[in-house]
């Protein structure tokens, strides 16, 4: 049995620290162009697309589907013990590819394609890291 | 390595090869947008093509950054050595197998046989392209009237963010 993966704390800004207070609480915010109206991903106070600094924060729906994956078999630092697990992008329903880890999933379960939602890892210092698990079809 | 004028060129007793052409480029995530399928050489290729006056067809010998298998698969693609999505097909039966393949690649034996880690990989791929032209690389893998070669290095990660460039060279006769 694979160890769970561990969830170091990320480092956090004065740009990003309303983003991880939000994940402490179970949601995952998007910051939105006032301008242009771009979704922006990474989260940041400035639109790459137009320039804009009127940004604002939108909570996503956590809904999304596997872009693209990778298994790592032989991790290093503080996921040295925890291979195999998986590396993913995935597209959220409001449209950025986050690069993110699929978990409760074996490895050789996941599909380009698959539905997938979000989950919260506690890092127990006030964040969370958005990961993502299967989702149920509905058309099952 | 040395790069001097033409007129420098001339004098030294040392067999030179030439800059036809080249480019750099960046490629990164495009706000949330990256799309996996193509690689900065993407935009090299063309542009260091265009500069040289050459296409993929007369490249006799390829240097590509093999950090892994999609890498070179991705580059070839995108460089215009076969058709976008064909990189797998095209790799097929020996085509960069030296010196007699299609396209002869890495003779040096490539980032996991010879030269990375500990080796930047852009430099070394270089050096073999410069071996081949010159005439001078190991027999066993030396191609036959070798006048046209390219080099490709890839940085960063495809994955993410990632600078690429190109080199073309070409013998003294070219
Ligand atoms: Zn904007």
């Amino acid at each position: 049995m694979t160890p769970p993966l561990p969830a170091p704390a990320p480092a956090r800004t004065p740009e990003t620290d309303e983003f991880w207070a939000a994940t402490s609480t179970g949601r995952l915010l998007l910051a939105r162009c006032a301008q242009c109206t771009a979704v922006i991903w990474y989260p940041r106070a400035l639109c790459p697309d137009c320039g804009s600094t009127s940004v604002t924060w939108i909570e996503a729906s956590g809904l999304g589907t596997v872009y693209s994956f990778t298994v790592v078999h032989r991790g290093t630092g503080p996921y040295r013990d925890a291979a195999p697990y998986v590396v993913a992008y995935v597209e959220l329903a409001e449209g950025p590819r986050v690069l993110t880890n699929l978990i409760g999933c074996a490895p050789d379960q996941v599909q380009i394609g698959q539905r997938v939602r979000v989950v919260f890892c506690d890092t127990g210092e006030g964040s969370s890291l958005y990961r993502f698990e299967p989702a149920e079809d509905p058309s099952q | 390595m040395v790069i001097v004028s033409p007129e420098v060129a001339r004098d030294l007793d040392r067999t030179c090869v030439k800059v036809l052409g080249q480019a750099e480029a960046v490629k990164h995530t495009n706000n949330g947008r990256i799309d996996l399928t193509y690689t900065g050489a993407a935009a090299t290729g063309p542009r260091a093509f265009a500069e040289a006056g050459v296409g993929p067809k007369d490249v006799d010998y390829v240097s590509i950054y093999d950090s892994f298998t999609i890498t070179v698969v991705e580059t070839l693609e995108d460089l215009g050595f076969c058709e976008k999505g064909a990189g797998g097909r095209f790799v097929l039966d020996g085509t960069l197998v030296a010196p007699h393949g299609k396209l002869p690649f890495n003779t040096d034996g490539g980032g996991l046989c010879n030269n990375h880690p500990s080796n930047r990989g852009g430099m070394t791929k270089v050096i073999e392209a410069v071996r081949q032209l010159r005439g001078e690389a190991h027999l066993a893998v030396q191609v036959p009237d070798c006048q046209v070669a390219l080099a490709h290095g890839t940085g960063g990660s495809i994955a993410t963010r990632m600078g690429s460039a190109t080199l073309i060279l070409g013998t003294e006769d070219t």
